[in-house]
């Protein structure tokens, strides 16, 4: 990987400040408006809400734009800014409960494996928020444990830690749904 | 790949991919962007003229001279020559009086101080003062207005490793054993520093660190990050004794000395009694704001919980070099035993007695030669606190 030098970064805010900010965006929305709004929803539990924080989200990001000293990483201020609302929302532990009864059962369709699943997503609900966010980084957006890290500040370790941990509790959950 | 990894990647698609966002970008977001670029571009502005407006003031002002001289502008906290006398509270069941050092006391019905056995029923924040009666409390130090409440839903509390902040903990409806769905850190002026996080296996937080919240866990402490969620130390203790910073002061059942371990660095420090005397009571202590001094009650005989008629006196262990030292004068009968430091950390309170007697309280000021007794009469207390 090419290290990002002060140049680079230089060189991507004056390419950036040329556009106007509804552009600027209208691409990092285009781009990562449903992931924001699905990691939202895993950790808030609950659509509406989910939509709101995306909102916000958005908007603070938006208001920063100019500022960023590196603009390319808009991206991973945007999800920050998703997992700080969500934790700051604060409630997120009674929205679970709630949410585990608005689970959708899962139907016909889905695969034989389905009861796991549906265990899981329970389990899922129930991990702590960071964790959460950790798993979702990294099994549903495939992030690398770097990018991990740098998307919830904290060191490559801590990452490594959280999601480790998230898949001990996951695992936990499973026996002991089996017995 | 495992195949837990497969099963969490497909449970993760089959519950998000169906979520999907609102189409286009909504306009009132970019409305609401360009509004808060503009603010924080105004707001940034405003402050560099403030700053360098600031900064010639001062520079104008150092050069006639005129700064030592010149009044506090905007400061809260007074001058020294100004500061507010030292006060002692006590907090009792629906009642609490305040003590000066002329041992005046003024008594208040505070119903809001329900009973109850909280770690902390009331501390010193700041310059402030947190109690505890089923909410959490801000009481107005000069008991003019009624109590506010911080925060309405929380368990209990206890005192933050900073000094303007408590953690409290949000109960668990679903657990069965006084579980906590959550810590949460708030400063006293109600903001949110560190939102909700479980704890372990939902289990209360004894001590607050500036490295984490210190829990037990098999028979060991655990100092727990609650921004990481890790575990960053681990080590072995009995009785928790009072914190400050990274220190945190504890000692065996018997209490025959005191150690005092350092979670930043490993470190540990035992402290043996004064000449003379036989054990400590670690977990009625304190240390001073500056945290060069640990005052805890101090006996001639290894305690003996059927012996309340007994005396303590207050002792102080100097952490620079792990001595302790006696205070002359301030010896007290055992039982509801506590230590208040005021905020600037020169004087120290020191309460005794059990309940329906009478209470003693003694307080030393730093550099005398000994503890003096006030001559006060209050009622029943469960806490203490001192500004």
């Amino acid at each position: 990987m090419r290290v990002r030098t002060s140049a680079d970064m230089v060189g991507a805010r004056r390419r950036f400040r040329t556009k106007p900010i509804e552009n600027h965006l209208a691409d990092l929305y285009s781009t990562h408006s449903r992931a924001a709004i699905r990691l939202a929803f895993l950790l808030t539990g609950d659509r509406d809400i989910a939509e709101d924080i995306c909102q916000e989200a958005f908007t603070r990001v938006g208001g920063r734009l100019g500022g960023l000293r590196d603009p390319e990483r808009a991206s991973g201020y945007l999800f920050k800014t998703v997992v700080n609302l969500c934790r700051g929302h604060g409630r997120g532990l009674r929205r679970d409960r709630q949410l585990k009864e608005k689970l959708p059962n899962p139907s016909a369709n889905h695969l034989p494996d389905v009861a796991v699943r549906d265990q899981l997503s329970r389990a899922l609900m129930q991990l702590p928020i960071r964790q959460r966010a950790a798993v979702f980084f990294r099994f549903y957006e495939d992030l690398s444990e770097g990018q991990v890290a740098e998307v919830l500040n904290c060191t490559v370790g801590a990452a490594r830690s959280l999601t480790f941990r998230a898949m001990e509790r996951l695992r936990n959950h499973l026996q002991e749904e089996e017995r | 790949m495992s195949d837990l990894e497969r099963e969490i990647r497909r449970a993760l698609k089959g519950m998000l991919d169906p979520v999907e966002p609102v189409r286009s970008l909504p306009g009132n977001t970019v409305r609401r962007a360009k509004v808060r670029r503009f603010l924080s571009a105004a707001i940034a502005g405003s402050l560099v003229v403030l700053v360098i407006a600031a900064t010639s003031w001062a520079v104008i002002a150092i050069r006639q001279g005129a700064l030592e001289d010149s009044p506090r502008v905007g400061g809260s906290s007074p001058a020294p020559d100004e500061a507010a006398p030292p006060r002692l509270y006590l907090a009792g069941d629906g009642e609490l009086w305040m003590v000066d050092l002329a041992g005046r006391a003024r008594h208040v019905k505070l119903p809001e101080l329900s009973p109850g056995d909280p770690p902390y029923r009331i501390v010193r924040r700041g310059e402030r003062l947190v109690a505890w009666g089923y909410e959490t409390y801000l009481l107005d130090p000069e008991l003019e207005s009624q109590p506010q409440v911080l925060i309405n839903d929380s368990l209990f509390f206890i005192p933050s490793s900073r000094d303007d902040r408590v953690w409290v903990g949000i109960p668990d409806s679903d657990s069965q054993e006084g579980g906590l769905e959550a810590v949460r850190e708030v400063s006293v002026n109600g903001q949110v520093t560190v939102p909700d996080v479980r704890p372990p296996d939902g289990k209360w937080p004894e001590r607050s660190l500036d490295d984490g919240l210190v829990f037990t866990e098999e028979g060991q402490k655990i100092v727990w990050d609650p921004v990481t969620e890790d575990v960053v130390f681990r080590f072995e203790a009995g009785d928790l004794g009072p914190t400050h910073g990274n220190l945190i002061a504890w000692c065996n059942a018997s209490c025959e000395s005191v150690n005092i371990t350092d979670v930043a660095t490993g470190s540990q420090m035992t402290v043996e009694p004064p000449p003379g005397f036989a054990a400590f009571d670690v977990w009625a202590g304190m240390f001073s704001p500056d945290g060069t001094t640990l005052a805890l009650p101090v006996r001639r005989d290894v305690r003996d919980i059927d012996d309340a008629g007994s005396e303590v006196q207050l002792g102080l262990v100097d952490v620079t070099d792990g001595t302790a030292r006696v205070v002359e004068g301030s010896n007290v009968r055992d039982g509801y035993n506590f230590v208040a430091w005021t905020s600037s950390g020169e004087h120290v309170f020191f309460t005794g007695g059990v309940r329906f007697e009478d209470r003693s309280i003694v307080v030393y000021r730093m550099g005398d030669e000994s503890a003096q007794l006030l001559q006060v009469n209050v009622g029943d207390f469960f806490g203490a606190a001192a500004l």
